[in-house]
């Protein structure tokens, strides 16, 4: 049972040690000769001892006369010279400090260096601690442990219960860990207490003592008496306007190698990271500098002879060479720079423009550079798509574009490619999802977001302050604020990209409400949506949308595409054209490695591992919205549908689950739209699991065999005379090879179900299953023949679309 | 990104830009991710100036809007195991809409005056970290006194945060 607040349980060979630890320090203290003051002292350094000042004012003895001796029954310390190692002489005179409130120590200077260390406290102690006094009682020469309880604590005294008499003045006091927290002083007779200075009364008085250095530096206490005085002086801050001070602030970055020491040690607390290889001064300190320079015509005396030739630099070079400061001469990479520095100048160089005025132009600027950007300096082919795009924007009335396809085919290179080929003075608002700024189900962000693009391109455009009471209102003050700003005919374009992002959110239906509002004020916007997933049903202003699935690029576009870069032989094309199937993120993939040196022939050896890590998981993988899923969503490609029931017995200890109960996550899981369709009945989206399964066989064989393997039991115990479940064990005997065991399993209506599972078979299983589609050629026939059989492109992987070259 | 990528040894690891630019963020961020995992490397990045003056942005705004995007990653905690993000003078007001509450938190200095109990500490851990004594109270007594001087010399506001610093950065020379 513990009795009080806190334990007093100690551990017992800490407390021995710091005993022993203690005893060593202490000495008893003979002041004059005949009938001498006896006193307890302590060493606080080798060569000090502390009483109390007390006994100096109250002996008439002559503090020269003052002896310490050694309690031999207390230390274990062994003095270097044995004949005179229990006692010392003090050699100076006391030096007497006093507290603010009276009671007050003295230090006494000995002879020669002696062992013993007294460690002090750094936390103070509680009420009802137990303490611990080493004192003389009596002036015996025995060294006495005397023990009681903290009993209350002042600015400068502690009072505890433990027991004193005379001569146990300048014992020290002890903690339970053995550190010092005070020095015997007093006994309370009236209130029954001792009472003692305690550590930080006694460490005041240290500090103004002629010895503090000797103090500090053996206790290594931090020099507090020296901060503090250093805390009252007024600092004047006379290196404003310093040469090195001013060359740094006209250097947007320097070498402190190229410094004196001198100048690198006044610089080091003023830069950013004194740890970096490049300094860059503070924004204040250089701010503070350009402005005790005073003017344009002194910055431009100072300007450093050598000076690195960055776009960084070159800006400060620029604003220093002065006015007139025309931003639409200055390039877009400089842009940034001057964004800063343009702050660091300002009220010291003449017309220069503001943070603002640079910012609008930088952002102005990127509306289009951005299209080009994302589009690609070498986009080409997509003419059918562009075509129907350029016939859709003059529609009138105009309805909303939908345009859907798996990571990487294109599909935002495809709008910023139409985007930037529409007349400059159309205004662009592109909204990307998979902005933290962006969710579909918070107007408030769609109305900001809108906003802040319109202004961006139209002078003193008005942006309605928008919040969540208001914001049907503010929507339509957009759509109005638009209108009397846009010209007549379509002359703008709203894109909604990553759009499967938005659709992860529960209630991304309340995106139409609010575009809805804006958009009917203005005839001459036009809206796309872009994402991985089809947007059903979607209308907006009434007018339904049109939809244009996105499927791989022509063989013939991928040719050209390539030939275009120096690829011409025809072996190169037909290998590169056969292992990226269309998608251009792995044709540049595949491009890109051919670049770097390597070569053809080891193409299907590296490209599948490249194509694993850069398709599979950074677009696909990657894109599941909720990473809880990331494993599930794996494993899922392995299956065509998934329903709660079949998680755990077919998905269970192979990959890791979500942590919670599958009913909990697993309507979420149908969130994840660029994945799966349905809500009880998930249904992998078969253009992504096309493009996907074969790179995850490749990575990851074992796993996919396995989860086969469990499909294929979980779908024997099913009611097969259901065609739908009946189709899935066929299709997995198929995965696995057993075509007899599809046949047997093979019902009426199963072909309704199978329509695009041949292409992840092998080619018997493969030509079995065209044949029962009735969609089976010669060669298939062929294959099904026993000892005919021919590996598969091991690396192809199929996209959607108008395919029509393997 | 060429800082973030040099602090782990990789600075020319930047994934290209193959995308639209908040996705080749994520590109960024997962890679960011590896390189730490790789390299059993955990960061602090901190990131200044990101709020406006009186005459606009401190920064270009693209530097922002990278930082919101790398907040939201953080509520990963596979991603967020290897980073500790900070963002300075990040503008007040709504935050990006998709930062969810949990995963990080809101520091405004106008609304958290300094405290003298937090310079104590600050003084308790420096001094620890210089292998020095520095006694509780006396930490405190001392962090009183900073405080005083920094807030009679200084405007109101943010400005008290800068005179405590540069007072501190002062007095621990001699400390």
């Amino acid at each position: 049972m513990i009795f009080g607040k806190r334990s007093q349980i100690y551990d017992a060979k800490l407390f021995a040690e710091g005993i022993a630890r203690a005893l060593s320090g202490i000495v008893r203290v003979t002041i004059g000769e005949g009938s001498p003051v006896l006193c307890t002292g302590w060493l606080l350094t080798p060569r000090i001892v502390v009483v109390p000042a007390y006994v100096l004012s109250t002996s008439e003895q002559s503090p020269r006369t003052i002896r310490v001796k050694f309690s031999s029954s207390a230390s274990r310390v062994e003095f270097s010279k044995p004949e005179d190692s229990k006692h010392d002489r003090v050699v100076a005179d006391p030096e007497i400090l006093n507290s603010s409130l009276g009671s007050g120590v003295a230090l006494l200077q000995l002879r020669r260096a002696h062992r013993g260390k007294l460690d002090l406290a750094l936390s103070p102690p509680e009420i009802g601690d137990h303490v611990f006094l080493l004192h003389f009682p009596g002036g015996t020469a025995t060294l006495s442990l005397s023990i009681g309880q903290l009993s209350s604590m002042s600015e400068t005294l502690v009072s505890y219960t433990a027991d004193s008499q005379p001569g146990s003045g300048g014992g020290p006091l002890f903690d339970q860990n053995w550190n010092l927290i005070g020095i015997h002083v007093a006994s309370d007779q009236q209130n029954r207490r001792n009472e003692g200075i305690n550590r930080t009364a006694l460490l005041e008085m240290f500090q103004r003592s002629h010895a503090w250095k000797e103090i500090a530096s053996f206790h290594q206490l931090a020099d507090v008496a020296a901060s503090s005085k250093r805390l009252l002086e007024k600092v004047t801050d006379d290196q404003s306007a310093t040469p090195e001070l001013v060359k740094a602030a006209l250097s947007w970055r320097f070498s402190p190698r190229a410094l004196s020491p001198e100048a690198r040690d006044n610089l080091r607390d003023k830069v950013v990271d004194p740890t970096d290889d490049q300094w860059t001064l503070q924004t204040s300190v250089r701010r503070k500098a350009i402005r005790a320079v005073g003017s344009l015509a002194d910055l431009q005396l100072r300007l450093p002879r050598r000076r690195p030739k960055d776009a960084a630099q070159l800006v400060i070079d620029r604003i220093i060479l002065g006015p007139p400061y025309d931003l639409s001469n200055v390039k877009d990479e400089a842009l940034p720079w001057w964004i800063q520095a343009s702050r660091w100048f300002a009220g010291v160089v003449p017309s220069l423009p503001t943070p603002s005025e640079v910012t609008r132009e930088l952002e102005r600027r990127r509306v289009r550079s951005s299209l080009d950007s994302l589009a690609g300096p070498g986009f080409s082919g997509r003419e059918k798509e562009l075509k129907t795009m350029r016939k859709w924007f003059g529609r009138e009335p105009p309805v909303p574009l939908v345009i859907s396809g798996i990571g990487g085919v294109g599909k935002s290179a495809l709008v910023a490619k139409f985007a930037s080929e529409l007349p400059l003075s159309t205004v662009i608002l592109w909204l990307d999802f998979d902005r933290a700024d962006l969710a579909p189900d918070d107007a408030v962000s769609i109305i900001a977001a809108i906003g802040e693009r319109a202004s961006t391109q139209i002078e003193n455009f008005e942006v309605p302050t928008a919040d969540a009471s208001n914001w049907e209102s503010a929507a339509e003050k957009l759509g109005r604020n638009l209108r009397t700003r846009l010209p007549s005919g379509p002359s703008a374009l709203l894109v909604l990209d990553s759009f499967e992002v938005a659709q992860h959110a529960e209630k991304y239906q309340e995106l139409w409400k609010v575009l809805d509002r804006t958009a009917d004020e203005i005839p001459a916007l036009r809206v796309i949506v872009s994402g991985r997933a089809p947007v059903e049903n979607l209308t907006l202003r009434g007018q339904n949308a049109e939809s244009l699935t996105l499927g791989g690029l022509r063989p013939v576009e991928v040719r050209a595409w390539l030939r275009e870069r120096g690829v011409n032989q025809p072996r190169i094309l037909t290998r590169l054209i056969t292992i990226a199937r269309g998608i251009p993120l792995i044709i540049h993939m595949a491009f890109q490695l051919l670049q770097s040196g390597e070569k053809l022939d080891n193409l299907p050896k590296k490209l599948p591992r490249q194509i694993v890590l850069g398709y599979l998981y950074r677009r696909i993988l990657r894109r599941v919205q909720n990473p809880e899923f990331e494993e599930v969503a794996r494993a899922a490609l392995v299956l065509r549908r998934l329903t709660a029931e079949m998680v755990d017995p077919i998905l269970g200890g192979l990959i890791k689950l979500p942590s919670r109960e599958v009913s909990k996550w697993f309507r979420e899981l149908g969130r994840e739209t660029a994945l799966v369709s349905g809500t009880d009945v998930l249904r992998l989206r078969p253009e992504v699991r096309s493009a996907a399964l074969r790179l995850l066989e490749h990575d990851d064989r074992k796993l996919v065999r396995a989860i086969e393997m469990r499909a294929h039991r979980w779908y024997e115990g099913q009611d097969i005379n259901n065609p739908e479940i009946a189709s899935e064990l066929v299709y997995h005997r198929l995965r696995l090879g057993n075509v007899k065991g599809a046949e047997e399993a093979w019902r009426e209506g199963c072909a309704m179900h199978l329509q695009n599972a041949a292409e992840d078979l092998k080619p018997k299983a493969r030509a079995w299953l065209n044949a029962r589609l009735g969609q089976g050629s010669a060669a298939d026939a062929a294959r099904t023949r026993p000892g005919n059989s021919r590996p598969p492109t091991q690396f192809a992987i199929c996209a959607p679309g108008a395919w029509t070259e393997a | 990104m060429k800082a973030i990528f040099s602090a782990l040894g990789k600075p020319d690891a930047i994934p290209p830009q193959d995308s639209s630019e908040p996705a080749w963020w994520m590109d960024v961020l997962y890679k960011v991710a590896e390189l730490a995992d790789a390299a059993k490397r955990r960061l602090w990045i901190v990131a200044d100036d990101l709020g406006e003056g009186s005459d606009g942005p401190k920064l270009d705004p693209t530097v922002r809007r990278f930082f919101e995007q790398f907040a939201l990653f953080m509520a990963n905690p596979a991603f967020a195991q290897w980073f500790r993000l900070v963002l300075i003078e990040y503008p007040r007001g709504p935050v990006p809409t998709k930062w969810k509450k949990g995963f990080w938190v809101d520091e405004d200095t106008n609304q958290s005056p300094p405290q003298s109990n937090d310079l104590a500490e600050f003084l308790l851990q420096w001094a620890k970290k210089k292998k020095k004594n520095l006694p509780q109270e006396q930490a405190q007594k001392f962090a009183a006194e900073v405080l005083t001087k920094a807030q009679s010399g200084s405007a109101p506001g943010g400005a008290v945060w800068e005179a405590i610093h540069d007072e501190l950065l002062l007095v621990i020379k001699t400390l």
